[in-house]
């Protein structure tokens, strides 16, 4: 680049050339320039070809590209469908592989590698070999194999462990990669194999004509048939929450940690299930298909025709023939599918009225909600939308995403349907004799007037706990209802919580978290904080039961085996003995 | 005057330049080590800060469960940003939408670990990062060979000698020539016009890093434009 000299005799500074022309480029383009240097730098840049053009490319350079101006840079409107449903293909291959994974990926090839290089050794050394095949050296599979293999067969077989080591890590487990984030165990066979009668009434019998059910806790086999005017509310596993509508006839037919079946022969059914990776997949079974769940939120109707309709809220259904399990149709969040006419239409109110129960859910993590400590558990995070809030997660066209819209009468129905009446808050007003008693206790003056209104305070807050706590009472009773009662109690324990006269709210609110919201964690710490503060309370026997039976369906069989412990220890007698006596057999010798 | 977004910048932000430029920008400097002495690093304990506003939050509830309407917003939403990004980044190159289907992809399938310590945004840049350093930095390397071939064979600065250019493209093959760690702090700052603070959590590097990197990528970028023919 020439340099050029601009400067005039007499100006200040005596020079002003190229070199300081580069030095203000960046000042003057971000405007930050003295004006009379300003002044100066133009009058250069007009003398100056070389430098004009410095300011123009550092000027370009600072602007940037415009993705306008290209192609490449935007999206035309006809490329967006088809850009996003490559996008939705290629998720699958994209998510994270777990550390579980990688670590049996490597494991694998490790084996590989050891087998392999057994293997020559012992070609390379044939004098070796028959003493190698004669000395098996223990036993054991893949990695941890290798010191179990005996000459060449145990070589192969070494192989074959390798290989299948490899082939599981990449299916990633028996169930594939469903979850980036597996990490869990299978559940363990006291879940698997029970169940239990959550809310409601319907009629409990073992397989076929057998004899009825008479206790809340249920095995495989068990039919369930609902009446008119009744609801059944269930649970399985500690995941599953299903609710059984009125004429409702379903049989409980496997269960396995790989599956778990259901035939509905005929009624509505709406399911809740928030599936973990090592969790059984769902399968129900109606006259006219199979629906394979694996983890959602969905309603299952067979109908006066006997064909069935399945309407999901949240997740994905498959719908799959019953013979030869042919895919028939997937069935996304927000639609409802018949599959007499192989059509799909809009969730309509009567299957979110359905599913209204199970709307208690824990918003973010799938029902279960991460919580490091027991002290980290506050009251506020026991707040759940089980008001009548139909869940944000939940998808139901034509509904707003405002929360106070989300309401059952607000989505369109295709026929009317019965309403849900709610209980209206009675206003708690004072009584005459409170106000005479008030009066006369304006006569007197000082001490007695201060201790008079502290008693009628505490007594006034004592009463309107009581009675807020039997509001809370008649929404539990109400099978129509008792899932709202999440919502009242946690207000209650809002304002009653440190009461000791109250402390029964926190029994009540660890049954709703444990039977509606499946939050074990919540559940178990308000039992726990119920039992610290009164463990002589009348109700201290089925805290201990609901605690165990909490650990269990939380999967923590050890935390359960020592609360059953505890549990026989106390009330060996109990009247809920049996049951844990029946999942648990080994702890007879606590007797 | 001409580029208002770097006036703002440099107004607000430290520089490390040479001899006049310094004394321009002392006063700035003091002022600038008082606004790092206060910003707290990456990785310190800040307050707790709600990234996502409650429509977000809505529509990440609903992407997380599956939801293929919710998807589709999130992808409308910001696809433009992801795709301006790239084009910034990697000029017209043919493989943008390519990484904008990985991107996405990777982004839904990763949709459950997002924690909301950042916003929508923040986390996509840094999965559009993550995504296109290992690319850029093969594409550097590549790009360095050839130059110093053509230099060799022509005898002059090959890799600056595109006299007949147009002055935008000529720009854009500038920036090519950064490095890609100066590439990305240069672009994030002057292009989509992030705060260092933001740059810092995107790349996950001490906030003296990014400055640093800024600093040497505009240095560069002037000897690029001083050297060019």
């Amino acid at each position: 680049m020439t340099h050029h000299d601009d400067n005039l005799p007499g100006e200040t500074p005596a020079r002003y050339g190229c070199l300081e022309c580069q030095e203000d480029a960046e000042l003057a383009l971000a405007d930050r320039l003295h004006p009379t240097a300003v002044a100066r730098y133009r009058a250069h840049l007009r003398a100056c070809g070389d430098c004009r053009r410095m300011n123009q490319l550092l000027e370009a350079v600072y602007r940037g590209p415009d993705p306008a101006s290209s192609g490449l840079g935007t999206l035309r409107e006809s490329s967006s469908d088809r850009e996003f449903a490559a996008i939705l293909r290629r998720v699958p291959l994209e998510r994270p592989v777990p550390w579980t994974h990688r670590v049996m990926h490597t494991s694998g090839v490790v084996a590989l590698a050891t087998t392999a290089a057994a293997l020559g050794l012992a070609l390379l050394l044939p004098d070796q070999s028959p003493r190698l095949e004669n000395e098996p050296l223990g036993g054991g599979s893949g990695i941890s194999g290798i010191s179990g293999i005996s000459g060449i067969s145990g070589i192969m077989a070494a192989v074959q462990g390798a290989r299948q080591g490899l082939e599981a890590a990449e299916a990633g487990g028996p169930d594939g990669p469903d979850d980036p984030d597996d990490r869990g165990i299978a559940p363990h066979q006291a879940q698997v194999d029970y169940g239990r009668v959550i809310a409601g009434r319907g009629f409990l019998s073992t397989r076929g004509d057998g004899p009825p059910v008479l206790t809340d806790t249920f095995t495989v086999g068990t039919r369930f048939s609902v009446e008119a005017g009744q609801s059944l509310q269930v649970g399985l596993l500690g995941r599953i929450l299903a609710n059984f509508e009125p004429g409702t006839e379903i049989e409980w037919t496997q269960a396995s940690p790989r599956h778990l079946d259901l035939a509905l022969e005929r009624g509505h059914i709406a399911v809740r299930y928030e599936r973990q990776p090592t969790d059984p997949v769902l399968n129900i079974h109606t006259p006219s298909a199979l629906v394979r769940v694996v983890g959602t939120v969905f309603t299952v109707e067979v109908d006066e025709q006997g064909s069935t309709n399945v309407s999901v809220l949240r997740g994905k259904v498959e719908v799959l023939n019953p013979e030869d399990q042919a895919f028939v149709a997937d069935v996304q969040a927000g639609y409802r599918f018949e599959l007499e006419r192989l059509t799909y239409g809009d969730v309509g109110r009567h299957d979110v009225r359905v599913a209204m129960p199970l709307s208690d859910e824990v918003p973010g993590h799938g029902g279960h909600a991460e919580r490091p400590g027991h002290e980290l558990v506050s009251l506020a995070s026991l707040t759940t939308s089980a008001d009548g809030t139909i869940p944000t997660s939940w998808v139901v066209p034509g509904l707003p995403a405002d929360l106070s819209q989300r309401r059952l009468e607000n989505i369109l129905t295709r026929t009317p349907q019965p309403e849900i009446y709610f209980d209206r808050p009675s206003v708690v007003r004072p009584d005459r004799r409170y106000l005479s008693s008030l009066a006369a206790a304006k006569a007197d003056d000082g001490q007695g007037l201060i201790d008079k209104l502290v008693r009628d305070a505490a007594e006034t807050r004592l009463e309107e706990g009581r009675a807020a706590l039997e509001r809370c009472k008649t929404l539990y009773q109400s099978a129509q209802t008792r899932y709202l009662s999440a919502r009242c109690l946690t207000r209650f324990m809002e304002a009653h919580g440190e009461n000791a006269d109250l402390v029964e709210g926190h029994l009540l609110i660890g049954i709703l978290r444990m039977d509606f919201a499946n939050d074990y964690p919540a559940a178990k710490l308000a039992f726990e904080r119920f039992l610290e503060r009164a463990p002589g309370h009348p109700e201290a026997e089925l805290a201990r039961y609901r605690l165990w039976l909490a650990s269990i369906e939380d999967g923590d069989v050890n935390g359960a085996i020592d609360r059953g412990r505890e549990y026989l220890r106390r009330y060996p007698n109990g009247k809920y003995a049996g049951k844990i006596l029946q999942r648990f057999p080994r702890l007879v010798s606590e007797l | 005057m001409l580029v208002p977004r770097l006036a703002k910048r440099l107004t607000n932000r430290v520089d490390r330049p040479t001899n006049r430029m310094v004394q321009a920008m002392q006063p700035m400097q003091a002022t600038a080590d008082l606004v790092d002495a206060l910003t707290p690093e990456v990785g310190e304990d800040a307050p707790r800060v709600d990234y996502l506003t409650a429509e977000e939050q809505i529509m990440l509830s609903q992407a997380r469960a599956g939801n293929a309407r919710a998807l589709r917003q999130f992808y409308d939403t910001h696809q433009s940003q992801v795709r301006g990004h790239l084009y910034r980044l990697l000029g017209p190159d043919s493989e943008i939408d390519d990484l904008v289907q990985t991107i996405f992809a990777r982004a839904f399938a990763a949709l459950a670990t997002f924690k909301a310590g950042s916003t929508l945004s923040t986390w996509l840049y840094r999965i559009t990062t993550n995504t296109t350093h290992n690319l850029l930095r093969h594409r550097f390397r590549r790009n360095r060979v050839k130059s110093a071939f053509s230099w060799w064979l022509s005898g002059r600065a090959g890799h600056l000698q595109h006299s007949h250019a147009d002055v935008r493209d000529e720009a854009l093959r500038l920036l090519q020539h950064l490095s890609p760690d100066l590439r990305e702090v240069f672009v994030f700052y002057h292009y989509e016009g992030l705060t260092l603070q933001e740059i810092a959590q995107i790349l996950d590097k001490p906030l003296s890093t990014i400055g640093d990197r800024l600093t040497r990528a505009r240095k560069r970028l002037h000897e690029f434009v001083t050297a060019s023919p």
